[in-house]
């Protein structure tokens, strides 16, 4: 039964409908539980990947597959239903890895940490309510049940743990990918925190665990109460040693998952707007995983033509793409009818706050479609064959926009009153705008979507864990964007050192070259991102070490994982901090500044994938190419007040920084 | 670890076998960044540029210019090369600075290797005299010189002309009784050869099914009005040759190139 209508609530709806626009965002940043969807839109795609998932699990192997078609038609909101679907009921372990950006030889270890970031939801301790502690919890159930039937304690857990890996080593096939060090760190991490739970213990192992698992380096003492030392005996940092063991850590983890019956999912949303490096060092890594998992589902999702194109290219190996896209899923275009529910659906949003409204929902009795209308839509979609999702949202986002300019001419009530069915307008001329006048258009654009993904970001820290490799990438990656081909100023990625095991003093190393004759400006860059003392003393002393530094040397942190100092890493910091700030700065890099430099590359990625539009006068939309976003980020001095690029900028005198520029807090002596 | 010497070194003999597969393959002089791409996508711009200079390279093949977005090609390719479109773009944007988007053949051929000024400066007269500049690419006379530039540097007052659509086209010159198993047995044959990812680019259709263009129109509409197929905008990341833009079909605002069996 609904409520006669007064002036106040008609009131409330016809601000609601003046100042917002349902069908304002026309692509999701990620998996979300609130996007507007309908289940028959692409449903055979989702159907597909589910039952992909469930075969995983079902036959206990690993599958590949590629998610694509063109932009706009749907691709990330089927990622964002198959997230929602592994969530609800426990179905599946679902991690989402997008605008990736460590460099190559990094990208596997850069994935795992997210991986692990986002099953243990960022913490740094109190595990327990996370998806990684419940996947332990039901293996190390299954086990006891299994093996040690009885009332539980821990040397039986312990005992039925260590059964559980024989079997699962017991097949040849399998030996060589159960990793015993890695379930023995996983079980470390379980015992800890469930003794933490019974206040028996600190968690601190749990702690250790995480950091190991995430591919940290420990500290020796650290190593030593996890049962983990080094090869060679030596009393320095444990960690992953390559990406080898690091993919065994995400087979381990698949395995877990399994034992909770739930398929592990792992998608990387497009990957079109990769370089083409990343994406053929990515794809090696993705294979390797896939033959290696007993229960994995990886979805690979971006634009066909540009992923063939790359296959064309050899950007990527036969082999590791037949294992990738091992099951081929397209999305196409949807029919017209598909287009109108995806249309109601938005509306059906929309009015349920106001469905006890007696005049609204008269009108949306006389016409479900109001106030765009059904005669609106018949004539927008009479001559369509097939239609792509963002442009039918685009259209109505016009029409509702002519509703909202007649409820503003009219008053609320009058428009209420005297709204009827119309056909669709026609189309206002679209005036070609000038360079000059796109721009504007533009900049809001641009600075709407970074606003977006930096709030993802900021709602979701985990899926920007603390990692060096991938700031660095950010850092360079925008240094490029800054200087393009044949600016003064050079961004190399400092090589691997020749001498065996040991570390790079730089993660990256920019020059600026000078005049002829004058010598280039350098400026070197170590991204620390470690909770291991000794392992921030060792990178320390490299800098300290450098027989030809840099004039400037910058250290970068993250302000989630401080720079821990032992008695010799304090003393070589303060070493350095002496040096004056001309030569060394210390930087912290907030988390929402971090965010930041993430959402500047992704607004990037997004033109790159096609998956940027302006709206032009007229109602018409058309994409933002990459070099539009760049000049973009030009124009507003977005990379001059970056956090960390204006410091590298300033390091090296390059243009005049803004003075917002200065995000990162500097450590100074 | 191989020093940096013989990094190059193995870099210019992987160079040459890509270029070598590449020359069948690609109507289109490769560029640098394209080979050492397939060739070794790790290898730095420095040990590129050092790898061109070995002779396992230059006794070989040449680049345009010591920059990775110039044009490679064997020494026996040399005047395909200077005839080639792709250099001639390559010369015009290199050429190109902010403040001047027209330069004379002199000045052009500066851009290049010695060995091609001569070719590339001979073809390129050939190419203005007879008019077969590619169609990028105009010329005006100013001051007795003849000035090139790239179209899309040209500015006029005229809107953009959109081709016409599908229903506004010429009516069909012939039967389309043909066309549907035509259209079919085409696109399995060439969704094949690419691999049969279901994804067929209109040129390679309409090169294989010479109908008048309004014929192929319809017949393709009426097979998506069916629902046996779909199109899908050309969106890589790679842009539009020419031929792509010309294949397509204007729909919404986007050109439509590439077909794929509809889905259940």
């Amino acid at each position: 039964m609904t409520a006669p209508s007064d002036a106040g609530d008609l009131g409330a709806f016809f601000a609601r409908v003046a100042e917002a626009n349902p069908f304002t965002d026309n692509r999701v940043n990620g998996p979300s539980e609130t996007d507007v969807d309908v289940d028959q839109v692409h449903q055979a795609a989702f159907d597909r990947l589910v039952d992909l998932a469930r075969e995983a699990w079902q036959e206990a192997r690993g599958l590949g597959a590629v998610l694509w078609g063109e932009a706009g038609v749907g691709k990330s909101h089927v990622l964002s239903r198959l997230a929602r679907w592994a969530k609800q009921d426990r179905h599946a372990v679902f991690v989402y890895l997008h605008n990736l950006q460590a460099s190559p030889e990094n990208l596997p270890r850069s994935v795992l940490k997210a991986v692990v970031s986002i099953l243990t939801e960022g913490r740094v301790r109190h595990f327990h309510p996370t998806p990684l502690y419940r996947i332990l919890n039901a293996t190390v159930a299954h086990a006891l049940e299994r093996y040690q039937p009885g009332p539980p304690s821990w040397p039986r857990a312990e005992a039925a743990y260590s059964q559980l890996l024989d079997d699962l080593s017991a097949a040849p096939s399998r030996a060589s990918l159960v990793d015993r060090t890695v379930y023995d760190v996983l079980f470390h991490l379980f015992r800890s925190e469930y003794e933490m739970r019974a206040g028996r213990e600190d968690g601190q192992a749990a702690r250790w665990a995480v950091r190991w698992l995430s591919g940290d380096a420990l500290d020796p003492a650290e190593a030593r109460a996890l049962g983990l030392t080094r090869i060679d005996g030596a009393e320095r940092p444990v960690a992953l040693t390559d990406s080898q063991q690091v993919k065994q850590v995400l087979v381990a983890l698949t395995q877990l998952a399994w034992f909770r019956k739930q398929p592990f999912v792992l998608a990387f949303d497009q990957v079109d707007n990769l370089e083409t490096g990343q994406f053929a060092a990515l794809a090696r890594f993705v294979e390797a995983l896939i033959d290696s998992s007993p229960n994995l589902l990886v979805v690979t999702s971006g634009v066909q033509a540009t992923l063939i194109d790359w296959l064309g290219a050899k950007v990527i190996q036969s082999s590791a793409w037949d294992r990738v896209a091992q099951f081929e899923v397209r999305l196409q275009r949807v029919t017209p009818a598909e287009a109108g529910h995806i249309l109601s659906a938005r509306l059906d949003r929309f009015f349920a706050p106001f469905r006890t409204l007696d005049d609204v929902a008269a009108r949306r009795h006389q016409d479900p479609l109001f106030p765009l209308g059904t005669s609106w839509l018949e004539a927008v979609l009479r001559d369509k064959i097939e239609v792509r999702p963002r442009d039918a949202l685009n259209w109505a986002r016009e029409a509702w926009r002519r509703e909202q300019e007649t409820l503003r001419q009219d008053g609320g009530l009058a428009w209420l009153a005297n709204w009827a069915p119309a056909p669709a307008a026609a189309d206002r001329p679209s005036q070609p705008l000038t360079d000059e006048q796109v721009a504007p258009v533009i900049d809001a654009r641009v600075e709407q979507k970074l606003a977006e993904h930096r709030t993802a970001r900021l709602k979701h820290p985990e899926t920007l864990p603390p990692d060096a490799a991938n700031v660095a990438g950010l850092v360079q990656a925008l240094l490029a964007e800054y200087a393009p081909d044949g600016s003064r100023l050079l961004v190399v990625q400092q090589p691997h050192p020749s001498r065996r095991g040991r570390k790079r003093t730089y993660n990256l190393v920019v020059r600026r070259r000078g005049n002829p004759g004058a010598e280039d400006a350098r400026a070197g860059l170590l991204f620390l991102v470690t909770p291991s003392a000794q392992s921030t003393t060792r990178a320390l002393g490299r800098l300290l070490e450098d027989p030809n530094p840099p004039a400037r040397v910058l250290l970068v942190t993250d302000e989630r994982q401080p720079l821990h100092l032992a008695e010799k890493g304090e003393q070589d910091h303060r070493e350095l901090l002496d040096r004056g700030p001309e030569r060394f700065r210390h930087l912290v890099l907030p988390f929402a500044r971090y965010a930041e430099l993430d959402a500047l590359r992704a607004t990037v990625g997004e033109a790159r994938s096609g998956d940027l539009e302006i709206e032009l006068p007229g109602g018409k939309c058309r994409q933002v190419t990459e070099a539009e976003v760049v000049a973009c980020h030009h124009r507003r001095g977005r990379y001059g007040g970056a956090a960390v690029v204006a410091d590298v900028l300033d390091a090296l005198g390059h243009g005049k920084v803004q003075e917002t520029g200065r995000l990162s807090t500097s450590l100074t002596g | 670890m191989p020093a940096k010497d013989d990094r190059a070194s193995q870099l210019a003999v992987k160079l040459v076998e890509v270029l070598t597969a590449q020359r069948t393959r690609q109507p289109d002089p490769p560029t640098l960044a394209n080979l050492a791409q397939l060739a070794d996508p790790h290898a730095n711009e420095q040990t590129i540029l050092s790898a061109v200079r070995r002779k396992a390279f230059s006794g070989q093949a040449l680049v345009a210019r010591a920059d990775l977005r110039a044009p490679a090609a064997f020494l026996a390719d040399l005047v395909q090369l200077a005839a080639s479109p792709a250099l001639l773009a390559y010369a015009l944007a290199s050429a190109r600075t902010p403040s001047n988007h027209a330069a004379t053949p002199a000045r052009l051929k500066k851009r290049l290797t010695n060995k091609l000024q001569k070719p590339f400066q001979e073809a390129l007269q050939r190419r203005i005299e007879h008019g077969t500049l590619p169609p990028t690419v105009g010329w005006v006379l100013a001051n007795r010189a003849k000035l090139l530039f790239l179209l899309e540097n040209l500015h006029t007052g005229r809107q953009s002309i959109e081709p016409p659509s599908a229903a506004e086209a010429a009516p069909p010159l012939v039967t389309q009784t043909d066309f549907a198993p035509a259209f079919q047995a085409a696109f399995a044959q060439l969704d094949r050869q690419a691999g049969a990812h279901n994804f067929v680019s209109l040129v390679e259709l309409r090169r294989a099914l010479p109908y008048p263009r309004p014929v192929f129109d319809a017949g393709l509409h009426q097979l998506r009005r069916e629902g046996r197929y779909s199109l899908s905008a050309a969106e890589g990341r790679h842009g539009l040759s020419d031929a792509e833009r010309e294949a397509a079909i204007p729909e919404d605002g986007a050109l439509l190139l590439y077909a794929s069996r509809k889905s259940p």
